[in-house]
């Protein structure tokens, strides 16, 4: 076994060689050598690919490698146990994308497609055609109306949860949360908070990914409130409804927006400094989180009440912004359902 | 040549024309244009890379001046690189053009075009649209596992829609409308051949809707046909049942290229033939009785068409073998009795055909077709139900159980008499099925030649010229003969070489008499294999006939 995983090492070096400029002085040998190798530890992949124990080994041997290749190498892409079933197209990809492979090779790896019926030919056209499937399935949902979905959304957010999950394997929970704030903090705005909110709404809310994002989310006020900021109030209230921390989060951030309002008596209306904060907006926020599930309507109500307490239990429009918003929303939902009825 | 040539430029403006087209307009009609032609597109590209691998960039840019601007094109449709025969072709025709010498400042220009295109091919940028956030597919991962991840998740929201289900639940969703049915069914067709993609086939294959009109394109279904055919896919067999109910040419076109494949064997192994049977998708949902009816249907116009080869008449028995085996292997609590598979024949009948001959006492299997012939007698006898389609149902009956037509034609030369008559009326009807005069005159023909027979395999010296006396008595008789009555006789005799007490001393001897023409010969060799096939199955008792059996087919084909 310890051979295979030396072996396994030695072998992802080649591949991370592969994409580097390294690999000018790689020759007609080194690169026979580097399939032989992809022929080997896909014969490897099938073998042990339902062998829970041996798997498990080389994934976490893998897991070791990728992180000391990323140390030291910029751009590295990871290398996972399922890759191991299509190394040689990786490889071939790899090698053929590279302006520093010598001349010479390049050429070797134009003359195995120049013949359809050579095996090279069968393994690139998989990745080739891989390419082309995700972007017609991607033109089908977006081209045919009626897709409320988003899957490469989805992808991504897969995508980052198997990426966390493997960078935060075996560090302490200080460290995870410091990997996470580095990894998330190089995904641009608003993106990242597409992709953490679809995590939090896919993810189930005891894992330990999800429990870090929202973690992250919550730790930083400033950052929450650009969250809350530039999402839906629908999926804000969905989120609130499976998760309470996020939930608490988030009625005080809309407490804090409400309380930063102030009553123009000139043109009866709350006023806030900034248009993201309009009354309007303050409004759909609220009655998202009143249409939710009951134990999010009643914390939003107990939170509403609470907050018309402080402010004297007034029933007169233009004191509390609590008194006047639960009128507002009551009088809409009661109309929706006039409506609906 | 020069016409071919011709042809080839006019081809060449139309596919640029498409190309330029197809990339100008994103709608899902020119989507829909692009997935119809791909086979077309397919062998036009063909035809170029068989030119092109004949010549050097600077021939081929003479020729085709605008062939770069094609390719290149073609190359960034997804419909058409998603498509594997073009994809291929595509990639051929592209290291065609790469000049590993370049002579001048072009060649050097279009080798470095070739590079930008492939890396275009492989590298995961330009995937979704700008707002999308491509960050997350370059983050460290392989392109190929990106490419599977996201084609997993599109897959599975579209095999959502299809099914109606609720999503991770975070959408409840509409179902899909039987037009966007028909559009994904479009433009999937490209896709089909990749594991990834499995699941939304199935999911089309199985989407019902009550309306008249069949959602999912003709296009689409037929290339699903012709992948499973070749093997490209793998599909569960409700799916192949829905897509064979769906589209009946699909399924006429499974049965034709099964019949092309037994008809093709060498040699007349129904090993072989059972091998290629099992091995077809078409046991696996023969159960369901319209998929059942046609593929007898297809049997019994082949039958007509070839008045009876008995090739043909084999292909029959040992699919029908291999179907009844199936079935009686397959554990399901709803599955239709046996009998209601054959709707046209009397059900005792049927039953009777249906017995295997090992689930009966050796004993017994003389009784048994004294009732099968009486039963069929009867039926074919009967004044109101008598006309020549009734005849033709009862005789395509037993085309299906030929083993035991096999079995009279024994039992008529080694046992006694008494249901000679049955036995021989069985025979008859089998290469006879007509009605009178001419069942009776191969009746009397063959009771003739049949005693001849018996008589012969008590007599101690047995021989060649002996045996041809018995049955070419005179020349009179052999012209005057119906020629069903040669094939009763062809029967009796491989039957007596091989189950007659001195018939093996002489079997070798007298095979080539048997064998004069390419017909005879073929007729024979088929009876031979039927023969030592049936016996395999039979048991051990009857190994020396079984290497008779073999040794005489060698003898044949040498």
């Amino acid at each position: 076994m310890e051979a295979i995983l030396e072996n396994l090492e030695r072998f992802v070096e080649v591949l991370a060689v592969s994409q580097s400029d390294s690999v000018k002085d790689w020759d007609h040998l080194t690169v026979q050598r580097a399939f032989q190798w992809c022929s080997y530890f896909q014969h490897i992949h099938q073998r042990f690919q339902t062998h829970g124990l041996i798997r498990t080994a080389l994934e976490d041997r893998l897991c070791v490698i990728n992180k000391e290749l990323k140390t030291s190498m910029e751009n590295y892409r990871f290398v996972s146990f399922e890759d191991l079933g299509f190394c040689e197209e990786i490889l071939y990809a790899f090698l053929l994308q590279n302006p520093a492979l010598p001349k010479v090779l390049y050429e070797f790896l134009l003359s195995e497609l120049k013949d359809g019926s050579k095996p090279m030919v069968n393994c690139i056209s998989r990745i080739i055609r891989l390419k082309a499937a995700s972007q017609v399935l991607l033109s089908i949902t977006s081209i045919l109306p009626n897709s409320l979905f988003e899957p490469l959304l989805l992808t991504q957010a897969h995508s980052l949860i198997k990426y966390l999950e493997s960078r935060t394997k075996h560090l302490s929970q200080e460290e995870q949360l410091d990997r996470v704030n580095e990894v998330l903090s190089r995904i641009p705005r608003p993106c990242v908070f597409q992709l953490v909110s679809t995590v939090l709404a896919i993810d189930d809310i005891d894992t330990n990914i999800s429990k870090l994002l929202e973690q992250w989310l919550v730790e930083d006020v400033v950052l929450f409130e650009s969250f809350c900021s530039s999402l839906h109030c629908e999926l804000l209230a969905k989120l609130a409804a499976r998760n309470s921390k996020l939930e608490a989060a988030y009625l005080s951030f809309l407490t804090k927006w409400g309380q930063s309002m102030e009553y123009d008596t000139v043109n009866g209306c709350w006023r806030s400094n900034t248009f993201e904060r309009a009354w309007e907006k303050l409004q759909d926020h609220f009655s998202w989180l009143l249409k939710g599930p009951q134990t999010l309507r009643e914390a939003t109500q107990s939170t509403l009440k609470n907050l018309i307490a402080q402010d004297g239990n007034f029933n007169v429009c233009g004191i509390s912004i609590w008194t006047d918003l639960l009128l507002v929303i009551k009088g809409s939902l009661s109309g929706d359902g006039a409506d609906s009825g | 040549m020069a016409h071919d040539a011709q042809n080839l430029v006019l081809s060449f403006e139309y596919w640029l024309n498409k190309a330029v087209e197809w990339g100008q307009a994103t709608t899902l009609e020119s989507q829909q244009d692009v997935c119809l032609h791909l086979p077309k597109l397919y062998e036009f590209l063909h035809q170029i890379y068989e030119t092109l691998k004949q010549m050097n960039f600077t021939v081929a840019i003479q020729r085709f001046p605008l062939i770069g601007q094609l390719v290149g094109r073609l190359c960034w449709n997804p419909f058409v690189v998603g498509y594997e025969g073009c994809q291929k072709i595509l990639m051929c025709c592209l290291c065609c053009l790469y000049s590993k010498e370049p002579q001048n400042p072009v060649e050097l220009k279009a080798n470095e075009w070739i590079w930008n295109l492939l890396c275009h091919l492989l590298s995961p940028s330009e995937l979704g649209d700008a707002e999308a956030c491509p960050f997350l597919l370059t983050l460290g991962y392989t392109p190929t596992a990106c490419y599977s991840e996201l084609i997993k998740n599109m897959v599975l929201s579209l095999v959502t829609e299809l099914k109606g289900n609720l999503l991770n639940g975070l959408n409840i969703q509409r179902r899909m409308s039987a037009d966007r049915v028909h559009a994904v069914s479009v433009l999937c067709t490209p896709l089909l051949t990749l594991p990834e993609v499995t699941p939304l086939l199935e999911a089309l294959l199985t989407y019902c809707d009550w309306g008249i009109q069949e959602p999912l394109s003709v296009q689409f279904l037929a290339a699903v046909n012709e992948a499973l055919l070749q093997k490209k896919i793998d599909l569960s067999d409700s799916a192949v049942l829905c897509l064979w109910l769906r589209h009946l040419p699909s399924l006429e076109k499974t049965v034709l290229h099964l019949f092309e494949r037994l008809i093709s064997i060498q040699g007349h192994s129904l090993g072989d033939m059972e091998c290629i049977i099992k091995d077809s998708l078409l046991l696996r949902v023969a159960h369901h009785p319209s998929v059942f009816r046609i593929i007898d249907e297809i049997f019994r116009n082949a039958l007509l068409e070839t008045d009876g080869n008995s090739k043909v008449l084999t292909i029959i028995q040992v699919f029908t073998q291999c179907f009844v085996q199936a079935h009686q292997e397959h554990n399901s609590q709803n599955k239709l009795p046996l009998k209601t598979y054959f709707l046209h024949n009397h059900p005792l009948l049927v039953m009777a055909l249906l017995k295997h001959p090992l689930d009966l006492p050796t004993a017994l299997w003389c009784q048994h077709l004294k009732g099968i012939t009486e039963m069929l007698k009867a039926a074919t006898e009967d004044t109101d139900s008598r006309s020549h389609r009734s005849l033709f149902e009862h005789w395509f009956l037993l085309i299906h159980f030929g083993v035991w037509v096999d079995i009279a034609a024994e039992l008529l030369l080694t046992s006694e008499t008494e249901t000679s008559d049955a036995l021989l009326w069985l025979l008859a009807f089998y290469y006879n099925p007509h009605e009178n005069p001419q069942m009776s005159q191969t009746l009397v023909e063959a009771r003739v030649a049949s005693d001849r027979l018996v008589m012969l395999s008590c007599s101690p010296t047995l021989s060649v010229p002996k045996l041809l006396a018995a049955v070419v008595a005179d020349s009179t008789e052999t012209s005057t003969r119906h020629p069903s009555t040669n094939r009763i006789i062809q029967h009796l005799l491989v039957t007596h070489l091989l189950f007659s007490s001195r018939g093996h001393t002489i079997a070798k001897g007298f095979i080539t008499h048997m064998t004069q023409t390419v017909e005879t010969a073929y007729e024979v060799s088929n009876m031979l294999a039927r023969t030592a096939h049936r016996l395999s199955i039979l048991g051990l008792k009857y190994q020396r006939q079984i290497k008779l059996a073999h040794e005489l087919l060698q003898e044949i084909s040498v």
